[in-house]
């Protein structure tokens, strides 16, 4: 599995207009649903399930200036993913008590739990390159993020 | 050394948020804490690399702990796998 596998090139949001948790949460999940086209996914429930579950549950913020907020969502067939980044860090109560800035947002049907955690797999693999996130952080255009997470195929080495 | 085998208990399996409670717990102690799926070892104070076991409901884990409370690091994160990592519904 590959991160452009599940993140398609629709879903990668270069500058997030949002500057807190809520804001965030709702643009990645429009994104999500853009680049799904399908209309039986609804925003406000999702982002709200997801922000819910932050607030509720604990935070996705893995540290780093990385989240990985989560959904299941029924209404997708396999495993989706969005990639936002955020031009200045905002508060996501994250476990290493940094703010976020690169947001990954998946997305799954209860029917694909295994590749649900294949996907996760590949996101933390990615995150453990020292250079990812660097590059990410640096790259201007979505064109640049979508170069960053091909190249991270050869850096990561084998799957 | 203490090792014990624990079976990954809630649905989701060891996802993000209890990764991230694991590795919490485990930077709770001072000794070294493994944890082994199959021929992958990889450190349980990392959220990270406890993500790339992608261990589902069902998989078996072994938690090694090697140090002065090993014991007691295998004891509370046994526990803490059978107890669904604290997230009831998650």
């Amino acid at each position: 599995m590959k991160l452009l596998d599940f993140i398609s090139k629709k879903a990668i949001i270069a500058v997030l207009k949002g500057t807190d948790r809520k804001a965030v949460i709702v643009e990645l999940v429009t994104a999500m649903k853009k680049a799904n086209a399908t209309d039986k996914i609804k925003v406000d429930e999702v982002a709200g399930a997801v922000l819910e579950r932050e607030l509720k549950v604990g935070s996705t913020g893995l540290g780093w200036g990385v989240a990985i907020p989560h959904a299941r969502v029924d209404a997708v067939k396999s495993v989706v993913g969005v990639f936002g980044r955020a031009p200045k860090a905002i508060d996501f109560a994250a476990v290493d008590g940094q703010p976020v800035d690169l947001f990954f947002l998946i997305v799954s049907p209860e029917s694909k739990r295994e590749q649900y955690s294949e996907t996760l797999k590949k996101v933390a693999q990615a995150i453990k390159e020292p250079t990812f996130c660097k590059f990410l952080r640096a790259a201007k255009t979505t064109k640049d993020i979508e170069e960053v997470f091909r190249d991270i195929e050869v850096m990561a080495g084998k799957p | 050394m203490a090792e014990r085998q624990v079976v990954i208990q809630n649905e989701k399996g060891l996802h993000v948020r209890p990764a991230t409670a694991f590795m919490q717990l485990a930077s709770k102690y001072a000794s070294k804490v493994q944890i082994i799926k199959g021929s992958q070892v990889v450190n349980g104070k990392s959220s990270l690399e406890l993500l790339m076991l992608a261990a589902t409901e069902g998989t078996a884990l072994t938690i090694r702990a090697e140090g002065a409370d090993a014991d007691q690091a295998v004891e509370a994160l046994a526990k803490f796998v059978d107890d669904k990592f604290g997230m009831r519904d998650d």
